[in-house]
C-alpha cells in the first residue's frame, strides 16, 4: 500500500469517528428503568363507628391506625363511642387499641363493636392487666 | 474395703446414672437445633446438621452426619418433604434413636412439586407461622420429656420461657405489620417460602420460582408478576439469603419497583438472623418498611 503513513492513519482515525456514532447507539444499555410503579387506589376514607365496652374503666384510651393517632381520649365511663374516619379496603383494617388502667385493677376486658362504611358490624375482644395494647383486624 | 472400691462407690452414690451424659440430638433444620438447644438446655448436646445459610433443598447427609445421627437419641426433621433423605437416616444410618418429624401433624398449605409442578405437595416451610412455631415447640418439650423423665422439670420450664417469647414477637410483629394498609399487602419473593407467614397475616404470596431455587420461573410467570407489581402498585421485591437475583432485576426494571432486602426463607441465617426472633423480626421489618 502507497501513501505516507501519517495519511494512512489519518484515514484510519476517520473512519473510526464515522463509526463511533453507530457502535455508540448499538452498545448503548437498553431503555432506561422502568419510573416506580403508581400506587393502586386506595380505598376511599369512610365513616365507621366504635363502641367499646370496658369492663373496668381506664385511665386513658388510645386508638390508633396505620401509625397514626385517630382518637384518644381519657374516658368517664365504661361505653364509649366515636366515629372516625379511615379507608375500609375489603382486606380489612388493623386497629390498635391501647388502654391503661388503675394499679391494681383486676384483669380487664375491652370489646369493640365496629360498623363499617357500608353499615356491616363486627366484633372483637381482648383482655389485659394493667393495660391492654392489642391490634385488632376487621372484619 | 479398699481405697478405689470406695472412691467408686461414691461416685455412683452422689452421681446419678445418666447425670453426667447428656442427651445426644441431631437436628436437620436450623429452627429446630435452635429449638432443642433452647428447651433442653445443659442436659442435651445438639448437633446442626444443616448449618445457616445452606440451602436444606439441596441438603444431602454425608457419611459424617450419619455417624452422628448412628449414636443421636432423638433426630429431628421439619418434614412436609423436605428432607428427601429420610430413608437414609433410618436405613442408612441404622439410627437406633427417636425419629421425629416435627411438622408433620401441622396443617399444610400446598405447593407445586419441584419434579412435577402439576402435582400438588405439603409446603414444608411451617416455621413461619408463629402458630406453628408454638406446637413445634410443644413437640419438642414433649418428645426430650419421653426420652428424659428425670428432666421434665427443666424441659416444661424453658419451653414455657420460649412460648412467652414466641408471644412477645407475636405482639411486636402484629403492630409492625399495622403499619402496613392490608390492600398493599402483595408479597412478591424469589421462592416459595411465605405462604404460611402470608396466610397468617393477610398477605397475597407472589412467588418467581418454584419451592426450590433451582427452578426457573417460565417467562409466562414472569409476565403475570409483572402485570400484578404494575396492577397492585407493589413498591418492591424481595430476594432471598440463597437465591439468584438475576431475573428479579429484570423485574425491577420493566416494572420500576425496588428490590428489597433478602429475606430468610429456608431457616436461620447469620448475624442478627441467627436466632428465629431476630430472623423472624428481619423479616416482618423487611417487608413492612418496603412496602409502605
Amino acid at each position: 500500500m502507497r501513501g505516507s503513513p501519517l495519511l494512512r492513519a489519518l484515514l484510519a482515525f476517520g473512519l473510526l469517528l464515522l463509526l463511533a456514532l453507530p457502535i455508540a447507539r448499538l452498545t448503548r444499555a437498553p431503555a432506561t428503568a422502568a419510573p416506580p410503579p403508581a400506587p393502586a387506589e386506595r380505598a376511599p376514607a369512610g365513616e365507621i363507628q366504635l363502641a367499646l365496652t370496658f369492663t373496668v374503666q381506664p385511665t386513658q384510651l388510645r386508638v390508633r391506625h396505620l401509625g397514626r393517632e385517630i382518637w384518644a381520649t381519657v374516658p368517664t365511663g365504661l361505653d364509649l363511642e366515636q366515629t372516625v374516619s379511615v379507608p375500609f379496603p375489603a382486606e380489612g383494617v388493623d386497629l390498635e387499641f391501647e388502654a391503661k388502667f388503675p394499679a391494681g385493677a383486676p384483669l380487664a376486658a375491652l370489646r369493640v363493636r365496629l360498623t363499617d362504611p357500608t353499615g356491616g358490624k363486627h366484633e372483637q375482644t381482648c383482655w389485659g392487666r394493667g393495660e391492654i395494647d392489642e391490634v385488632l383486624t376487621f372484619p | 474395703m479398699k481405697l478405689p472400691t470406695v472412691l467408686l462407690a461414691l461416685l455412683f452414690t452422689t452421681l446419678p446414672l445418666g447425670a453426667a451424659e447428656k442427651l445426644r440430638v441431631s437436628s436437620f433444620s436450623t429452627i429446630l437445633t435452635e429449638l432443642a438447644g433452647q428447651i433442653g438446655g445443659e442436659r442435651v448436646t445438639v448437633t446442626g446438621h444443616v448449618k445457616p445459610g445452606i440451602d436444606p433443598h439441596d441438603f444431602q447427609p454425608k457419611p459424617a452426619d450419619l455417624k452422628i445421627v448412628a449414636s443421636a437419641q432423638l433426630i429431628l426433621l421439619s418434614a412436609k418433604h423436605m428432607e428427601g433423605y429420610v430413608n437414609k437416616l433410618q436405613d442408612g444410618a441404622g439410627a437406633k434413636g427417636v425419629l421425629l418429624e416435627v411438622g408433620a401433624n401441622f396443617a399444610s398449605l400446598k405447593i407445586a412439586d419441584e419434579h412435577d409442578p402439576s402435582r400438588l405437595v405439603d409446603d414444608p416451610h411451617w416455621w413461619h407461622s408463629l402458630t406453628n412455631m408454638e406446637k413445634a415447640t410443644k413437640t419438642v418439650r414433649d418428645a426430650l420429656s419421653r426420652i428424659s423423665p428425670e428432666d421434665k422439670a427443666l424441659f416444661t420450664a424453658n419451653a414455657a420461657q420460649y412460648l412467652e417469647r414466641l408471644d412477645t414477637l407475636e405482639k411486636w410483629s402484629k403492630k409492625k405489620l399495622a403499619e402496613l394498609p392490608r390492600d398493599r399487602r402483595q408479597l412478591v419473593t424469589s421462592h416459595e417460602a411465605f405462604q404460611y407467614f402470608c396466610k397468617e397475616n393477610g398477605f397475597t404470596l407472589h412467588a418467581i420460582e418454584g419451592v426450590s431455587r433451582s427452578d426457573q420461573p417460565s417467562s409466562k410467570k414472569v409476565a403475570e408478576i409483572v402485570r400484578v407489581i404494575k396492577e397492585a402498585g407493589v413498591k418492591a421485591i424481595f430476594p432471598e439469603s440463597l437465591s439468584n437475583p438475576k431475573v428479579l432485576k429484570e423485574i425491577t426494571r420493566e416494572t420500576g419497583a425496588k428490590i428489597g432486602p433478602e429475606l430468610h426463607g429456608d431457616g436461620l441465617g447469620e448475624g442478627g438472623a441467627s436466632t428465629f426472633d431476630g430472623m423472624y423480626r428481619h423479616n416482618v421489618t423487611a417487608i413492612v418498611d418496603a412496602l409502605k
